[in-house]
């Protein structure tokens, strides 16, 4: 049996079972049964069904996003310490949600969709200004270039949310909550209003896996080999970027998920993009559910943020891959 | 196959390269050479289309350069760039792989046997097969760059571009990478363009050289017409030296160094000369420039040691060579910096004299055996026998010896044994004419190439009428002495 | 704008930085006294960090740097004396025109360019406060850290205490003696109420619902009032698993926090919580977080409202 196959064994294994554990264990036990039983207590399946199930589901299509947008920005831009949030598209995320907050808007015809909206909004306005950016300074495009533009726009627009947070006053505590990222209480409608994106963004950067690993050898080895990089780049730039916005916009930003989880990926399974991004994919999501899961039933019923898990997973991982990279002389 | 029309191109609005205009036919291997910054790469890559091209064209089969889709065009032209570290690890294998994704296409595009095949026959023409599994950043930096060659050989296309590929390489991989390509080139009509460094490496195998010098074409035509003296020191602006190679009628050039090192400024005196019962030893401190018909180390080099050693007149040995090397090895002689001559004359016997000239001393020996005279010019009428009898002549020089002065001695001396033999009316005993040397005589001519720099040797110069008269002497003497002994005269 | 979330956010932010230490009980060295005693100036009292404030005489000049503090100096009808007071003022209307020494960090400089005789600082603001109320001792400036009250008793306290120390004792012991007949009157009401009802309490909205649990004002208040807190075995203020709401289904909801507009309708179409008592017997009702969160003469008001929003039915004739 090859590497991949026992990748995609394990790695939907473990899905399947952090989708079985995120469901049935919480602050509230409840038993798997509970899904399909209709005689099962009604609070129970209600918590399951309309609290838990959502949840478990968002995190899972988060955890893919960026693990996936994650992997692909990875080796697109060459740079193994590079996340979905290089590009300064989360920056942009978080600027759209929190002038949401600051500002108080609220468009009736979106309702609670309000919010993450104009977060996908913020992301996609701050790709594309990225983007025309980077070529505006080079028309290459070259990918220091970009790397570089996206570290302009995420410090500027981080410190446009950090002038907001000051000015504010009765939000600030939505502001922090929202930034502390959260998978918690979206309901269906937001794995609904997610799915869509996920699953184009998805799309956009399996179709370019091939390209990805030419390109893992430089732009000008991809462009021998026959890859249309101008194309294929911009193709999985907004790809990426149409993920990590999604994730940010239903869960604020959650950090660590698109660095870590393409790296162990690598680490175990190798490092060819025809299996790295499908496999970061399930990964991602198992990783987050479990993350979300932990948050919720470490010290229940008190829950930690998200992001602390993924920090406190993501952190050391972190750590060990640019204790490596370094001993190689890569980086 | 490949034009290049009026091609301009470079950085921002530095023109790297201008006005470049060459063809290359199917099959043609074509090396491009030139210093570091004349724009070699930058030409290749405009070539390639990675470097958009200020002016001019570059047609592929007739049709310009980017009237290719990306795809067709890796088709068409596979390119070896200069190696690069890489931020992740793949597989040899999925490596060599990539070669492929030209003649891949839609979204589930799978595998061809095609594909395999190609992909196999790359790693075995570069020898990389048993580390198909292992992991790129594991090899060596030459195993690594025959990987991206095999990826490049894989993509199957008919025009190869190669930057510098024998670049980490040792030598044994050089001749195997390259020999591959070329045999792509015969066998395969593969047209090659390669950047080289070494002119050596690019005379050798290319068909024909490209020199470029400041962005421009200095030279384009066959190895010999590019690699001369002139040309290539006008445009590396470093002093050379060429030389042809022992195999090919290609030539090759050598650095000469302007470093002065520091030597023992020792003068080369008759004693140097040491004779024993066995051997005549001559030894210098630094190596000589020789040139000699010795059975050791004949033909040109730089050696320290001489010996003519005396062997038995009923020596006989299948193989010469090694028995005179344990011999040589024996004596604590080592076989880098030693010529060995045999005799068997007796050692002692050996005549060895100093001659004044006005750059410096010449010293001459001579051992004489003549029981073997020949009548050079009458020798094709008889069946000539093995026989023992030798003149051995050595001519050691203080000075510096061009390489026509090291021919012009050796004609020189020859004349004067010739002359002496005549003198001394030694006669070829078959045909009772004048000898006019043995069957086995040897020559060896040694320079110290150091001090004056003599540009001939012929009879009219100094140094030559000094060999002339010193050979001539000397040879009269060891007759003479040779004769004494076997109980000729008196 | 109001601006009242200046204790909540540094509740949860001292909670979230250094854990759930309790703070430490202060005794007050002056509380058992007599009422009648006279008070004379000067006189030196110990605050709730042990330092020790001499007053030579009732001061005329007063800095509240917290609003608990300033509707308590109100209350005491200290008007006049109070100079400067905290950015985040919603207490009285007259509060909000008083000069502003900043919010959570204040203004050094501005503190002492009003050259105050007194600045009341308060024991929770300490920890992030401590080097800026060192710069204003090191100026010459009294600074008198009011003790952080758990319940109503040591409210009371804090309440006599800050009469003492602007020489309105006695207009302090009426403010208490006022409160205590009313806390007296609302627990009597609540006493006839047959069943004890459970209560959840959220302090902010998802997807960070936070509550009060053990060990805040709000469950001294749930305790008073003979109504149980379904988070009473949590500690402080503390991020709660929604779940773990639906589970524990309470009969009423508190909202205290209005920075979510139609913030008791989007509980009541929160997904999941459908099930929960609380929801179908639309007992989700916002108070007031200054009453029922600021430790000063209002906490009666806070009482009876959250009284009236537990049992409506108390109240009713």
């Amino acid at each position: 049996m090859s590497k991949s196959m026992i990748g995609y064994i394990m790695s939907i294994s473990v899905l399947l079972l952090a989708i079985w554990l995120g469901v049935s264990v919480g602050s509230v036990k409840v038993p798997i049964q509970t899904l399909w039983d209709t005689g099962a207590d009604a609070i129970a399946t209600n918590i399951v069904w309309k609290i838990r199930m959502p949840r478990v589901v968002l995190a899972g299509l988060v955890g893919a996003s960026l693990a996936i947008a994650g992997a692909a920005f990875q080796s697109l831009l060459k740079n193994p310490l590079a996340d979905p949030y290089t590009l300064g598209v989360s920056s942009g995320a978080s600027v759209g949600a929190v002038a949401t907050l600051f500002f108080g808007i609220s468009i009736p015809f979106l309702g609670i969709f309000t919010l993450p909206v104009f977060s996908m909004v913020g992301a996609l306005v701050t790709m594309l200004l990225v983007i025309s950016f980077a070529k505006l300074v080079d028309r290459g495009m070259k990918m220091e270039t970009i790397i570089l533009t996206g570290i302009i726009f995420s410090s500027f627009l981080g410190s446009v949310i950090s002038l907001m947070i000051a000015l504010t006053g009765e939000e600030l505590r939505q502001i922090i909550g929202w930034l502390l990222g959260s998978v918690s209480m979206r309901g269906w409608s937001f794995v609904q209003m997610a799915l869509p994106f996920v699953i184009i963004g998805t799309f956009l950067l399996w179709i370019n896996r091939r390209e990805l690993n030419a390109m893992l050898f430089g732009e000008e080895r991809a462009k021998h080999l026959g890859v249309d990089v101008k194309k294929r780049k911009m193709m999985i730039l907004i790809g990426g970027s149409m993920l990590t916005g999604t994730a940010v916009s239903v869960s604020g930003t959650i950090g660590f998920v698109g660095l870590v989880v393409p790296h162990m990926t690598r680490l175990l399974f190798g490092s060819d993009n025809r299996h790295v991004l499908p496999l970061s994919f399930i990964n991602g999501a198992s990783l987050l559910i479990i993350c979300d899961l932990v948050s919720r039933t470490i010290i229940s019923p008190t829950e930690l943020p998200i992001g602390v898990i993924t920090a406190f997973i993501g952190a050391p991982v972190f750590a060990f891959i640019f204790f490596k990279q370094r001993k190689k002389g890569g980086v | 196959m490949l034009e290049i029309k009026n091609v301009s191109g470079g950085y921002d609005q530095k023109l790297v390269v201008q006005n470049v205009s060459f063809q290359v036919k199917k099959g043609e291997m074509l090396g491009i050479l030139g210093p570091n910054g004349s724009g070699k790469s930058t030409l290749l890559k405009l070539i390639s289309g990675i470097l958009p091209m200020k002016s001019g064209e570059v047609l592929i089969e007739d049709k310009t350069l980017q009237s290719f889709a990306s795809k067709e065009l890796a088709k068409k032209m596979a390119v070896l760039p200069q190696l690069h570290s890489q931020a992740f690890s793949h597989t040899v294998r999925d490596t060599v792989s990539l070669g492929r994704y030209p003649h891949q296409s839609g979204w589930f595009s799978s595998w061809s046997n095609e594909d395999e095949a190609a992909v196999q026959a790359a790693m075995k023409l570069t020898a990389i097969q048993r580390y198909e599994h292992q992991l790129l950043e594991l090899l060596s930096g030459g195993e690594q760059q025959r990987v991206f060659v095999a990826q490049a050989l894989a993509q199957q296309a008919p025009i190869l571009l190669l930057d510098e590929p024998t670049n980490h390489l040792d030598i044994a991989h050089q001749k195997q990478l390259l020999d591959t390509i070329k045999t792509q080139t015969i066998e395969n009509e593969i047209t090659v363009i390669s950047i080289f460094h070494d002119i050596n490496l690019a005379s050798l195998y290319c068909d024909r050289l490209l020199l470029m010098d400041q962005g421009q074409i200095k030279v384009i035509g066959e190895p010999q017409e590019v690699v001369k003296k002139s040309l290539v020191e006008a445009v590396y602006e470093a002093r050379v030296s060429t030389t042809s190679h022992p195999e090919r009628p290609k030539p090759q050039v050598t650095i000469l160094p302007d470093v002065m090192e520091r030597y023992k400024e020792r003068i080369i005196t008759a004693e140097n000369f040491k004779v024993t019962e066995d051997y005549v030893l001559f030894q210098a401190e630094i190596q000589l420039k020789t040139w000699s018909s010795a059975v050791i180390n004949a033909g040109s080099g730089w050696y320290k040691n001489f010996v003519n050693r005396r062997v038995d007149a009923s020596y006989a040995c299948d193989n010469v060579q090694e028995e005179m090397l344990v011999y040589l090895a024996n004596n604590g002689f080592s076989e880098a910096d030693t010529v060995g001559m045999m005799t068997a004359v007796r050692t002692t016997d050996a005549v060895i004299k100093e001659y004044k000239t006005p750059f410096g001393n010449i010293i001459i020996m001579v051992t004489a055996g003549v029981g073997n005279a020949v009548d050079v010019s009458r020798a094709y009428e008889v069946e000539m026998l093995p026989a023992i009898g030798t003149i051995n002549t050595w001519v050691i020089v203080n000075g510096e010896l061009s390489d026509e002065a090291f021919i012009q001695s050796v004609i020189t001396a020859t004349e004067a044994k010739t002359k002496a033999l005549a003198f001394e009316q030694v006669k070829d005993p078959r045909t009772g004419t004048i000898a006019t040397g043995t069957s086995t005589d040897s020559v060896l001519i040694a320079a110290t190439q150091k001090g004056t720099h003599i540009p001939y040797a012929g009879p009219i110069t100094e140094i030559g009428k000094k060999i002339g008269l010193g050979v001539y002497e000397c040879t009269v003497e060891a007759i003479q002495v040779y004769k004494k002994a076997k109980g000729w005269e008196s | 704008m109001k601006k009242r979330w200046l204790i909540a956010v540094m509740a949860v932010l001292l909670l979230v930085g250094c854990g759930q230490e309790e703070t430490k009980k202060v005794e007050s060295t002056e509380t058992e006294q007599s009422a009648s005693e006279n008070i004379e100036f000067p006189m030196t009292l110990t605050d709730a960090v042990g330092e020790e404030v001499t007053l030579e005489a009732a001061p005329e000049k007063i800095i509240s740097m917290i609003p608990s503090n300033t509707e308590i100096l109100f209350a005491l009808g200290l008007n006049e004396e109070i100079i400067g007071v905290n950015d985040f003022e919603s207490y009285p209307e007259e509060a909000l025109e008083k000069e502003k020494i900043g919010g959570m960090e204040f203004n050094v400089e501005k503190i002492l360019s009003l050259d105050p005789d007194i600045v009341f600082a308060h024991e929770s603001i300490v920890g992030m406060a401590e080097a800026g109320l060192q710069q204003l001792r090191d100026s010459n400036i009294l600074v008198y850290v009011v003790s952080d009250a758990k319940d109503f008793d040591e409210t009371y306290t804090t309440i006599e205490e800050m009469g003492r120390a602007t020489g309105k004792l006695k207009e302090a012991q009426k403010i208490v003696e006022d409160m205590k007949v009313k806390v007296e009157d609302i627990q009597q009401k609540v006493q006839k109420v047959e069943s004890k009802k459970t209560v959840f309490v959220e302090t902010s909205d998802v997807p960070e619902i936070y509550t009060t649990g053990n060990g805040t004002f709000m469950q001294e208040i749930l305790n008073m009032l003979n109504a149980t807190n379904i988070m009473e075995d949590q500690e402080g203020w503390v991020k709660i698993d929604p779940e773990e709401i639906v589970s524990r289904n309470p009969d009423v909801m508190l909202i205290t926090y209005d920075y979510v507009e139609g913030i008791v309708e989007q509980v009541k179409q929160r997904d999941g919580f459908d099930t929960v008592t609380a929801i179908q017997n639309d007992a989700v009702i916002q108070v007031n977080e200054d009453t029922t969160s600021r430790q000063g003469p209002r906490l009666v008001e806070g009482l009876e409202e959250v009284a009236k929003a537990i049992y409506p039915e108390a109240f009713s004739e």
